[in-house]
């Protein structure tokens, strides 16, 4: 039932270590990174420390990616895996370089054939739509007073190509429409051609000039046109399955390196708030204490140049920074966690709450839904609900947990399914004694309050603040004048008589009182305290009434626990006249089983959802209010996103 | 199809009903308004029913405001998959085509760091990982050294056709992302209307009040930048508009791209069949024109959305509404970061505002 001890770890070493250094720390699990710029206030040291951003795997990742481009397939989606330490950036940019050397080349070739092999298309398009009209290519290199352009550009954009020319002096004939892509020719005036020229530019229309397709077409016949186009064809044909064989040899490996590359460029990426001066690279961030000795051994071993400076800081100087929190509790406990986090987390340094929660939401809730029959229905519910993943592990267990404690209180009570009689109760039967069950239920709520008190003055003492622990109304005089007035209480209820001088028992809580009201003066006088917070002192005489009144209502807010436990006896009391009244109704057996099932199942799933909030409702509001401030920040380690691999790569550090 | 899905179309409809309520009161978006800094805002949206859940997981030690602008921005992302789910057939296929618009958007963004290298990439991965399942590799595009790895990337989606002029362009130097962005937003809008085109009757006919404008006003504001900012002759301003129109007419287009000046520009506007959403076109900021094609579109929806109908249109009106309530929300975010003037500020909101929130 701790806050784990959390250290602020600084690492400085040479640069080539960074990487085993920054791989190490996210693998680990553990370590959640500070920006520098926010640690360092200095701004003299921080003007001569630099922080990068660039991350060398960048370009490996999408070198490596182009082998599928080449191939025609989509590169694999990468996953983070496990990466042997021996992997660093120069293994990996010599495989990676190794591996594409080949394929930039055919690459360029094929980009090169490829453009060649659309102005021979182009070209030939053109001299066949030509011939169909009657002319040649020569009458259109011959034009004198009109400048031909000749481009191609998408179906979609040659529609608004003919829309938009109707504006200009521009006469637009479409020559060829193929593959979602049109081949046109353009007539217009010398003085146009500018603005032709921007109008195709804008619609993404490639042109063709006359000038590159004369020098193509030379002495060629369409038919040479024809077999040119079909080697070039061939040649780009025979490149891409270059690629995919190339591809389809080493496939394997090349999807290996391809998510060790992923790995290592996160590695990177998630330790971005690294500083670097000169030779040097700084990493700092927050550590949690029991995973530091490990750290350390594989630090010497992998990078036995790296200074490690670790220490302990309670609240950070910065604003707005705090320590961050990480709860460690047995694992029954640590499902409780999580109904201390729903409130909020404890802040670093203080209590820790969860261990009594677990202890308290089992007492409350079996109190008030103490029930055999009950309870087991609740527990199967919750392993059924968790086995099917609908509740999370931890809701998982508390929801069992609750549902044992009902059993637990089941047999207490003498209950099974609402009858009592079935079983012998081992200790109180709610409907017979109905002012013990109360009165237990005000002995419960005095101890959890006498205990939030009790934690209270454990916070006040761990922050030296002696001021408050001893004359607070949430301090030592608070929780006498608490207990004597609930002793008085209860001698009074039960006509006992009390020993010594009756004037004693009005005159003590009257003087811790006026000790409560006096707190800061008696700190300064008694102590020797300066104030740490100044209060106005309305506001503080207010806060001292409140606490007051909130010893008697918080109080009676246990009531509720014996409320509900007859509540329960009652509704399924009235469950069972209910299915008794229709038993002789025709088809009354069935009516009654049915009545049955279907009112303690609503009383499982209604009732317990009440019993469930009123339980949370004691413990945020009549317990965490006497002691906890919760507003802590979770401790968020830099992780992939697939925990499979941390424990992996965890076995294998170790 | 359409009747057999009837069922999930009402009961989507009635949850957007249920969301309707959840959006801002006028009241709420003056006190947001009024807040000092975004600590301030976070504080006044967790009072809210619809944002109470916005400012959680924001450290204050983080770039609250981005951050919030961020998870802002997400919401109308997430509604609409809560929508898909449920949807079948045509209304699925409109859905893709909305939730389309995001990832564009997305596009957009990872484009516009690889052209500057600027802000933290880190965060901009997260906020992709956000959005959830995409068809585009942006872990990949993230890497890209320039614009035609970035093309190679894009090979296989949607975008490898309309993109790869522009990105060819931006590789061989061309300094600015219009007509990457122009191109991005030609092919999702275009999809978007065809999607609602392809809708059974009575819900095409609502849907494209909102969609049909959107496209159409879409294509005056591109006829005035290409006129006010970008120099562009008319046969231009006509090439570059989207290949769809909802009540324009070939011809009042191609009256307003003829336009001389951004005087004569008004003039057509004013006579054209949205006359009527521009009070004073002739005292118009650029700014405000824009915001009035908002909150034509805006008013569109809530006219869909109070028709009283419970059907899909309802649930693309309600999307259309909360876009640009978090559009307004992200306003005032810069707003108070730059401690504008509040009530000069709330002129510039697409909701129209006054003060205290009184409805005007």
């Amino acid at each position: 039932m701790t806050v784990v001890k959390m250290l602020a770890l600084t690492l400085i070493g040479p640069k080539k270590e960074m990487e085993k250094v920054a791989s190490l720390m996210v693998l680990s699990g553990g370590f959640q990174p500070l920006p520098l710029d926010i640690l360092l206030k200095d701004k003299t040291i921080r003007s001569k420390i630099t922080s990068t951003s660039d991350n060398p795997y960048d370009e490996l990742l999408v070198k490596l990616a182009s082998i599928w481009q080449a191939a025609g397939e989509k590169p694999p989606i990468p996953v983070p895996i496990q990466v042997s330490p021996r992997f660093s950036l120069e293994i990996a940019s010599m495989q990676v370089n190794s591996a594409v050397r080949r394929l930039e080349l055919w690459s360029s070739k094929k980009e090169e054939l490829v453009e060649k092999l659309e102005k021979l298309e182009a070209l030939l398009f053109l001299m066949r739509a030509l011939k169909e009209r009657g002319l040649n290519l020569k009458d259109l290199f011959d034009t004198k007073y009109l400048v031909p352009l000749f481009a191609k550009t998408s179906s979609e954009n040659f529609r608004s190509l003919l829309d938009s020319s109707e504006e200009a002096p521009l006469y637009i004939e479409s020559l060829l429409s193929r593959g979602g892509n049109t081949w046109f020719l353009g007539l217009t005036v010398p003085g146009y051609t500018e603005g032709a020229q921007k109008l195709l530019d804008s619609l993404y229309c490639k042109r063709f000039h006359m000038e590159d397709l004369q020098q193509e077409l030379g002495e060629n016949s369409e038919d040479s046109i024809v077999k040119r186009i079909d080697n070039l064809k061939r040649a780009i044909n025979g490149l891409e399955k270059a690629s995919s064989r190339l591809l389809d040899r080493n496939r394997e490996f090349f999807v290996k390196l391809y998510s060790s590359i992923y790995t290592m460029q996160r590695v990177y990426e998630l330790c971005r708030g690294r500083g670097e001066l000169k030779d040097l690279y700084i990493l700092s961030g927050w550590i949690p204490e029991d995973i530091l000795e490990r750290v350390r051994s594989d630090l010497e071993k992998m990078a036995p140049q790296t200074v490690m400076h670790v220490e302990e800081i309670k609240a950070m100087p910065y604003s707005g920074i705090k320590v961050p929190t990480l709860l460690k509790n047995l694992p029954l406990v640590s499902a409780f966690q999580e109904i201390v986090a729903l409130y909020s987390l404890p802040s670093y340094g203080e209590i820790d709450p969860s261990f009594f929660v677990a202890v308290t939401f089992c007492l409350f809730f079996g109190f008030m839904f103490g029930d055999v029959g009950h309870g087991l229905m609740l527990f199967l519910i919750a392993v059924f609900l968790q086995k099917r993943k609908v509740v999370s592990r931890s809701m998982g267990i508390v929801l069992k947990s609750a549902g044992a404690s009902s059993v637990l209180f089941g047999f207490l009570y003498g209950s099974v399914f609402g009858v009592e009689g079935i079983i012998h109760p081992l200790w109180i039967s709610p409907m017979e004694d109905m002012g013990d069950l109360l009165a237990f239920s005000i002995g419960i709520g005095v101890s959890i309050m006498t205990l939030g008190m009790t934690l209270n003055m454990i916070t006040q003492y761990r922050a030296r603040d002696f001021g408050r622990l001893l004359f607070d109304g949430r301090g030592l005089a608070g929780t006498f004048l608490y207990l004597s007035l609930a002793a008085l209480g209860y001698a009074t209820l039960k006509g006992i008589v009390l020993p010594g001088p009756k004037w004693v028992y009005w005159v003590l809580p009257v003087l811790l009182f006026v000790v409560i009201l006096l707190r800061d003066i008696l700190a300064r006088v008694v102590l020797r305290e300066r104030s740490k917070e100044k209060e106005k002192l309305g506001l503080y005489v207010f806060e001292v009434f409140h606490n007051l009144l909130s010893f008697m209502s918080n109080t009676a807010s246990f009531v509720r626990l014996a409320a509900f436990a007859l509540n329960h006896v009652g509704l399924s009391l009235a469950v069972m006249m209910l299915s008794d009244m229709v038993r002789n109704l025709p088809g009354g057996w069935i009516l009654k089983g049915t009545l049955l099932v279907v009112g303690n199942l609503l009383i499982v799933g209604l009732e317990g959802l009440i019993v469930f909030i009123q339980t949370l409702r004691l413990e945020y509001y009549e317990f965490f209010g006497k002691f906890y401030r919760g507003e802590g920040r979770a401790f968020r380690p830099v992780t992939f996103e697939g925990k499979d691999l941390l424990r992996n790569t965890r076995r294998t550090i170790k | 199809m359409s009747f057999f899905s009837l069922g999930e179309r009402v009961s989507a409809g009635v949850f957007s009903h249920v969301l309707y309520a959840k959006l801002l009161k006028d009241e709420e978006m003056w006190q947001i308004l009024m807040c000092d800094d975004v600590p301030e805002i976070l504080e006044q949206l967790a009072k809210t029913l619809g944002y109470k859940d916005a400012g959680k997981f924001i450290r204050p030690e983080d770039e609250g405001r981005v951050q919030l602008e961020s998870r802002l921005k997400i919401i109308p992302l997430e509604q609409s998959k809560t929508f898909l789910r449920t949807m079948r057939g045509k209304y699925k296929h409109f859905l893709v085509a909305w939730i389309k618009r995001y990832e564009a958007s997305a596009l957009k963004r990872t484009l516009r760091y690889l052209m500057t290298r600027r802000g933290n990439r880190e965060n901009l991965r997260m906020w992709l990982l956000s959005l959830g399942d995409t068809s585009l590799p942006f872990d990949l595009l993230l890497s890209s050294r320039d614009f035609s790895d970035a093309f190679e990337a894009l090979k296989g989606t949607i975008y490898e056709k309309p993109l790869k002029e522009p990105l060819k362009r931006l590789a061989s130097g061309e300094e600015n992302m219009f007509h990457v962005e122009m191109a991005i937003d030609t092919t999702t809008m275009t999809n978007l209307f065809d999607a609602a085109y392809a809708l059974p009757y009575l819900e095409r006919r609502s849907v494209l009040k909102i969609i049909g404008l959107y496209v159409d006003l879409t294509n005056v504001m591109w006829i005035y930048r290409g006129l006010r900012f970008y120099d562009l002759t008319p046969e231009q301003r006509l090439a570059q508009l989207l290949p769809r129109r909802y009540k324009f007419t070939r011809s009042a287009l191609r009256a307003l791209a003829r336009s001389s000046d951004v005087d004569d520009f008004w003039g057509n506007l004013e006579t054209s069949v949205y006359g009527n959403l521009f009070e004073h076109p002739y005292s118009k900021s650029d700014i405000s024109f824009e915001r009035d094609c908002k909150r034509a579109i805006r008013e569109a929806a809530r006219r869909v959305f109070r028709a009283g109908r419970v059907d899909f249109a309802t649930v693309i009106a309600y999307l259309t509404l909360l876009e640009y309530e978090i559009g307004d929300l992200c306003t005032i975010i810069e707003d108070v970061r730059y401690d504008y003037d509040r009530r000069q500020a709330a002129l510039y909101l697409i909701r129209p505002l006054i003060p205290e929130g009184e409805i005007k």
